[in-house]
């Protein structure tokens, strides 16, 4: 069947159709940002950088970019670090309720983020911790913590164990394996944990919108509201700019890791 | 270099017995090959040597001591695993250098015994190169200098060869045994291929079920082995039922239809009892007349010739119901020496060479 004509014709179509789907938002939204018009209108009209000197008019976006970097990065390296012993333990060993508890990680993915959100904004306000940026990284630590979990596990499974029996018989004790062997083994799933979670912590909003109080405020956020007052292609351009760093980081990690299809495996 | 005492071991997993007192001396300097089956318990026994395995009854001993309540670490042993398990984002010469800076060995003197190994192992010129960049002949020594270099008390090898293609696994073979020579060091193999541990150990322990059945050198398990399965896992043999008619001088004559055999057997067994008989293809002669100087002669008709280089394997069928198999030096005439599917032959043996092994054995 798999080498039918017709049928890889009917996969070709498919793939491209969802390939054209996916990409088609990205394309339209760097032309736009080139588009001389007040408005956002495709096609373009006439050629214009004006939007892209425009972005500094976003209400605090420099204060709040970098507070979103802040944020995203921390998220980053806390959900990394609480997923190792975590995926070691689902990867290696055998332990009661095992099931539940992986199903009981793994499901932030599974929980609408508004629910996380109300959820995590009544946990605070039951706490009567003030909300600051803290408590912005706390909910987005709980947000993405299954996602290095699940790389970190795809990474293990990957690993030969014989490796660490080879270590260990050559004298290495637990720990020197573990940091001379088992970790240089999960460094691509180790930096596409820390991607999925630094990109879903930098640009999240339905779960920021909770937590943020006066006086503390992120990228999306401010984005958002800007295009919820101003119909220009200013976010447009600001987007354009996201998207091309973004895309150049996850061209060079999976040049030099190959982690995109190890998240694929996972 | 030390001697290797297993002592009684048992292994249990769950109420799965692996190991069933196993017990076994690897002299200084040996090399013992432990050959079986899959699933026979040989990996396991070599686990127990690493301390991978902690046994649930018995002791192992390196050089005298006791290692049973030492971690893998612990122990001084050089182990090459199946799959060679190089590290593989380390290059050839971090792999080999992984076990001296474990020792906290100093810098020259870490330089120094990396060089030497790299020289034993022939590996000069690729210390730089990457695991994935090395063919399989390279990542096998690269295994072997890593074990080496750190003076282990004993070498352990699972399936050493069991991953090489043919050719570079009989060239293995011979490095192998060069440098296990030239080291004088202990050492002990897993494998399930006859071939390799006949030709590479000073000794072989066959194993079946979990135990050791036999240990003797490699001539003795070959030539003269004490149990029907062992003769039957060490090489090709024609091996059948017979029960005993009476001594013969200095003959034991047994019969299984209207096929008699005389065996110089020592062992002496009643009229009436039953026993296995064994002989190796390679002592049965073939000839197209009876032989009169011969004490055993089978008559029977072949059924098929195997070309295979250096001989033929000749399948003969007996009036018996039994067939032999015999194996003839290769004529260089065409149609295998005049031999021919159909053909009346004589099959004759020696005495000497008939192996037999009581029932129950």
């Amino acid at each position: 069947m798999f080498e039918d004509r017709s049928f890889q014709r009917v996969v070709a179509v498919l793939g491209w159709t969802a390939m054209a789907v996916l990409v088609f938002p990205v394309i339209l939204t760097i032309l736009v940002s080139f588009n001389g018009s007040q408005f956002i209108e495709f096609p373009p009209k006439s050629f214009s950088m004006d939007w892209y000197a425009n972005i500094a008019k976003i209400n605090k976006i420099g204060e709040a970019t970098l507070l979103s970097l802040l944020v995203a990065s921390l998220t980053g390296l806390f959900t990394v670090a609480m997923a190792i012993p975590a995926a070691l333990a689902i990867a290696r060993h055998a332990f009661p309720a095992k099931a539940v508890i992986v199903a009981f990680l793994l499901s932030p993915v599974a929980v609408p983020m508004i629910a996380i959100g109300i959820a995590i904004l009544q946990f605070f306000v039951w706490t009567g911790l003030p909300f600051n940026w803290i408590t912005l990284l706390v909910g987005h630590v709980v947000l993405t913590s299954a996602y290095p979990v699940r790389t970190i596990v795809a990474s293990l499974t990957l690993t030969n164990p014989s490796l660490e029996e080879a270590a260990s018989s050559l004298g290495a004790s637990r720990w020197t394996v573990f940091r001379t062997i088992t970790l240089p083994q999960l460094t691509p799933g180790l930096i596409s944990g820390f991607l999925f979670a630094f990109l879903i912590s930098f640009d999240n909003y339905p779960i920021s919108i909770f937590l943020v109080r006066s006086g503390v405020t992120t990228m999306p956020i401010e984005v958002f509201n800007y295009i919820s007052q101003q119909l220009d292609p200013t976010p447009a351009a600001f987007s354009t700019i996201y998207i091309v760093i973004v895309s150049a980081i996850i061209v060079l990690v999976e040049r030099r890791f190959g982690v995109i299809s190890l998240s694929v495996r996972g | 270099m030390a001697q290797v005492d297993l002592e009684d071991v048992s292994y249990a997993l769950g109420t799965t017995e692996i190991l069933r007192n196993v017990s076994l001396t690897i002299g200084e300097g040996e090399c013992l090959a432990l050959l079986g089956p899959s699933g026979c318990g040989k990996t396991t026994t070599l686990r127990c040597i690493a301390g991978f395995v902690v046994p649930t009854h018995g002791n192992v001993r390196i050089g005298g001591v006791s290692v049973v309540n030492l971690r893998p670490n612990q122990r001084n042993v050089g182990l090459v695993f199946q799959d060679y398990a190089l590290f593989p984002h380390m290059s050839v010469r971090q792999n080999i250098a992984y076990g001296l800076e474990r020792r906290k060995v100093g810098k020259a003197e870490l330089a120094k015994r990396v060089g030497e190994m790299v020289a034993i192992t022939h590996l000069d010129g690729l210390e730089e190169r990457r695991p994935d960049q090395l063919s399989g002949g390279q990542r096998q020594r690269v295994a072997l200098a890593r074990a080496l270099v750190i003076e282990p008390d004993v070498l352990l090898l699972d399936e050493p060869l069991g991953a090489l293609d043919r050719l570079l696994r009989e060239e293995m073979q011979v490095e192998l045994k060069r440098i296990q020579r030239d080291l004088g060091i202990t050492t002990v193999f897993v494998t399930h291929d006859q071939e390799e541990a006949l030709s590479l150990s000073d000794r072989i322990a066959v194993m079946f079920d979990g135990r050791i059945v036999e240990t003797g050198s490699p001539e003795q398990l070959y030539h003269a082995p004490q149990q029907r399965g062992v003769m039957s896992f060490l090489g090709t043999s024609n091996i059948w039922q017979a029960t005993v008619d009476a001594a013969d001088g200095p003959y034991l004559q047994l019969s299984s239809g209207d096929i008699r055999v005389r065996v110089a057997a020592e062992t002496r067994l009643a009229a009436g009892a039953t026993a296995q008989v064994g002989i190796r293809p390679e002592h049965i002669r073939i000839s197209a007349e009876p032989p009169e100087d011969a004490v055993n002669i089978v008559p029977g008709r072949i059924e098929t010739t195997v070309y295979k280089g250096a001989h033929v394997e000749v399948y003969v069928g007996t009036a018996a119901g039994i067939e032999f198999l015999a194996r003839q030096p290769a004529v260089s005439t065409e149609g295998g020496g005049g031999l021919r599917s159909g053909d009346p032959v004589y099959l004759s043996f020696e005495p000497d060479n008939v192996l037999l092994f009581p029932s129950g054995t």
